[in-house]
């Protein structure tokens, strides 16, 4: 098995090269001068020149890329050619509010999604499973940034319960307090997702021979959930977490934006827009590793999960 | 692994129960509920005068590159330039009146040509360090800088030598005169700099630090996120138009980034914020309702919204043409759409209140008129083919409007009038990054703008010189005469020469239809009742000037 891990770490290379050559030629395709959109709409075009100049936008792609990525190698990941922040420290910060959100959606939504997901299947058919499943479904459905203000609204603005928006410092009251409202958006929109697919694995897994040999051999009902059921049913389950995980690490754009959360996925938005490149490759490159990392960790679990998966 | 699965309905339970208390726990810690009033009992007193302490929170839309005031002419760069730091002079309210501010006192050559101020004496920078004509020096040799790449470069006109011959004195010498110096030297962004700040943080002045002898400290900025400033305690030096020339009343200024515009409304009505720049027009009437909110009107609003006509395409250098889409806009369904009505049509290039306004302009612009323009559309040999687009020798009358995104409804109304009178517009709508330099092409023919200006000489220095050509000159209006009369403004040394030669360019302006003036916005700046003593600058619309009046009433 580590083998298995170190041959995919080993992999993340070329992954990371093919991110980076992508995205810079990608970059190149959108619309727009980086120099004008520092200097402003009335430059005049001495100025302009200047800084296409000192950003390195004067020379030919190819050069621009190599020295880039002669940058990357030495594990520079340069600065920002608008603002002349430093990418990695910038990339810190971001991943610090993007991982802060991601984790308390996760937290909360994720235990009572599976819950709800087998309680739906245990009980398919009656009032609750309707019920929860409708539920699910407003939550997949409903979009981000209307529940998002809507929970503003209600929690925020009429009850004052919570603040409206921005981020707090992180481990205090207040960062907590902040944190809320963004994670119960987010997580409201996961735990549709999860319930979903841990009722349909549950019903799935619970139509299979050896659960009826299982309850046949007189073996407790809970016992069958439990121990025959579920643990079958996790697969799935532990899949779609995994990958919702990394797609939150770059999609909760939306509800960053509503909640005016100082994360990766506006960062990288406002990146691109301005054609920031070594600010928009940095913080891809960064996403598209932990989406490979957390790939290789779903993977790894198949096998703790399921005795019949081995990596060799 | 087992048991792991058996405990899970506990983990749910503990997080259900976290959950709910931290929910509780905010709720205790935010507002204590409002005690209900005993009959017969006063409620508390109003603060009649400055308290000192509290921090104001500020807010606006979007993040910005670099808050480097030589380095970008993004507005609410403006007002953090006037926080940090200070001009030599400063202009009043009026945007009209000049007056003293780091320096007490100047005088001009009958030449036009050397000017000489003396500096204040009692000036500190944030670092303790003594404010003196070396840091002057130092600041507009930086801004001259081909590498700083600035944009308000010219603004210190053509410039022959600088020096500082004493502490306290500072000479520049022109090569030629420049009517309006001292304006552009209050341009919120010609604030002096800390010498030894800039050449510390080096390009990263102006994202890790920014530092001047202005009301407030730089303490950080965390992009997309917020700037904070603290008072700075020893500043005593605001220009007099101030009631407060300082320390400032607030202990520190939150300036803040919340992109969503709903959010940022209800941020403002329930008081978390105190004031925003930049009021969407649909959100006037809704907050005409909250009484916590004030709405203060920007007067005088110097302020240009216009489109410009290429006049070098094929189906524009008719002038014709030009003339009779003047005709064929009407500004005020516009402005109801838009603008939800907060507007006034613009029947000139400079608003009535600007200085250098020709007063002959409200006439010699065109009012609506949808069957004048088709008759010239005739005139000028455009007919009406079988679609109801007009054509002339097999070309139709096709033109392209370029637009950036967040102005769909200005760009159907725009399609629509157009259409009425025989002319198909091609809308190209983008997003703001690729809209400024697709302005810089020639292959379009039509676009809508806005500026905000100090005086019309700014406006139309800016516009029409025909070496501002391709950008800000979109128009591509090259004319010898226009530059000639500019030149003149310019270098005019008395009131009556600079007013007859922009009197001149407006004529020229209107007489050859290369704008369609449209209207001039009625603009509101929002605040809290909270935020006491508030008056808006309007130059540059930067809304905050120094803010050193500005106190926060506790009892609100």
């Amino acid at each position: 098995m580590l083998g298995y891990a170190a041959r995919r770490l080993i992999m993340l290379l070329p992954v990371c090269l093919g991110v980076l050559v992508l995205t810079f030629f990608l970059l190149q395709l959108i619309p727009g001068d980086p120099a004008v959109a520092l200097s402003g709409p009335n430059a005049p075009p001495e100025v302009v020149e200047e800084l296409r100049v000192q950003m390195g936008l004067d020379k030919s792609l190819p050069v621009q890329f190599g020295l880039y990525l002669l940058r990357v190698v030495r594990g520079d990941l340069g600065v920002s050619i608008l603002s002349r922040l430093s990418v990695s420290s910038e990339i810190h910060r971001v991943f610090g509010a993007t991982m802060e959100l991601t984790i308390a959606s996760m937290a909360w939504s994720v235990p009572l999604a599976v819950l709800a997901g087998i309680v739906s299947a245990v009980t398919r058919g009656s009032l609750i499973d309707k019920g929860m499943m409708a539920l699910a479904l407003m939550g997949v459905s409903l979009p981000l940034f209307w529940v998002g203000l809507m929970l503003i609204w209600l929690l925020g603005f009429q009850l004052n319960w919570l603040p409206i928006s921005g981020r707090g410092a992180t481990w205090t009251l207040d960062g907590l307090r902040h944190l809320t409202l963004p994670a119960l958006t987010l997580g409201a929109n996961l735990v549709g997702r999860f319930s979903r697919v841990t009722r349909a694995t549950v019903l799935e897994v619970l139509r299979q021979d050896y659960i009826r040999t299982a309850r046949a051999k007189g073996v407790a009902e809970r016992v069958v959930l439990y121990r025959h059921a579920l643990r079958n049913a996790a697969l799935p389950i532990v899949t779609l977490i995994g990958l919702q995980f990394g797609w939150l690490l770059g999609g909760a754009v939306v509800t960053e934006t509503v909640f005016s959360w100082p994360g990766m996925g506006r960062h990288v938005i406002k990146a691109i827009l301005a054609k920031d490149y070594p600010m928009a490759q940095g913080i891809i490159l960064v996403m598209a590793m932990l989406f490979v990392l957390i790939n290789l960790g779903v993977d790894l679990l198949y096998a703790a999960l399921d005795p019949r998966v081995k990596y060799t | 692994m087992y048991g792991a699965w058996k405990r899970t309905p506990r983990p749910v339970l503990f997080l259900v129960v976290t959950l709910t208390l931290a929910l509780l726990l905010s709720a205790c810690g935010t507002k204590t509920p409002e005690p209900t009033e005993p009959e017969g009992s006063t409620p508390p007193p109003a603060a009649t005068g400055p308290q000192k302490g509290g921090t104001l929170v500020l807010a606006k839309d979007t993040e910005i590159d670099t808050y480097d005031p030589q380095k970008t002419g993004s507005i609410p760069v403006a007002s953090v330039a006037q926080l940090i730091g200070d001009g030599l002079v400063a202009l009043e309210y009026d945007l009209k009146t000049i007056v003293p501010a780091l320096a007490k006192e100047w005088t001009v050559t009958p030449d036009g040509l050397t000017y000489t101020f003396k500096l204040r004496e009692d000036v500190l920078f944030h670092s303790g360090r003594k404010f003196t004509s070396a840091d002057v020096l130092y600041t507009f040799n930086r801004l001259l800088d081909p590498k700083t790449a600035s944009t308000h470069a010219g603004r210190l006109g053509k410039v022959d030598k600088m020096e500082a011959p004493d502490e306290t004195t500072f000479v520049l010498k022109l090569q030629v005169p420049s009517s309006e110096l001292l304006v552009q030297l209050a341009n919120p962004f010609m604030v002096i700099l800390d010498r030894e700040a800039v050449e510390k943080y080096g390009d990263k002045y102006g994202s890790q630090y920014l530092a001047g002898t202005g009301p407030f400290m730089f303490v950080e900025w965390v992009p997309n996120s917020h700037m904070k400033f603290k008072r700075f305690d020893s500043y005593t030096w605001g220009p007099e138009f101030l009631k407060n020339k300082g320390p400032a009343y607030v202990d520190e200024i939150i300036y803040r980034v919340v992109p969503e515009r709903q959010t940022l409304m209800m941020e403002l009505e329930s008081g978390e914020i105190h004031s925003l720049h930049g009021l969407y027009p649909a959100y006037v009437e809704q907050l005409k309702q909250n009484d916590k909110v004030q709405l203060i009107p920007s007067e005088p609003y110097l302020h240009m919204e216009y489109m410009g006509m290429k006049v070098t395409r094929p189906i524009l250098q008719d002038v014709k043409v030009r003339e009779a889409i003047n005709y064929a806009i009407n500004k005020d369904e516009m402005i109801d759409v838009h603008l939800k009505g907060l507007g006034k049509p613009a029947y000139s290039i400079v608003n009535p209140a600007a200085s250098g306004y020709w007063q002959g302009s409200e006439g010699a612009w065109p009012k609506y008129d949808a069957a004048k323009a088709k008759s010239l559309l005739d005139e000028a040999g455009w007919k009406v083919g079988s679609d109801g687009i007009r054509v002339k020798d097999g070309q139709r009358m096709e033109l392209v409007y370029i637009a950036y995104s967040g102005r769909e409804d200005l760009a159907t109304l725009l399609q629509a009038q157009l259409k009425a009178v025989g002319i198909d517009v091609k809308v190209e709508q983008m997003d703001a990054t690729a809209f400024w330099p697709r302005t810089r092409e020639e292959n379009y023919d039509l676009y809508i703008i806005d500026y905000s200006y100090p005086t019309a000489l700014d406006l139309i220095g800016l516009y029409f010189p025909s070496t501002q050509r391709p950008a800000p000159n979109r128009m591509g209006w090259n004319d010898s005469r226009t530059d000639e009369l500019i030149n003149a403004a310019r270098v005019a040394t008395t009131a009556a020469a600079k007013q007859a030669a922009l009197d001149e360019i407006q004529q020229i302006v209107a007489k050859n239809f290369v704008w369609v003036p449209m209207w001039h916005r009625e603009q509101y700046i929002a605040a809290s009742t909270a935020m006491k003593d508030f008056t808006p600058h309007n130059f540059y619309n930067m809304h905050w000037f120094k803010l050193t009046d500005v106190w926060l009433d506790t009892t609100n």
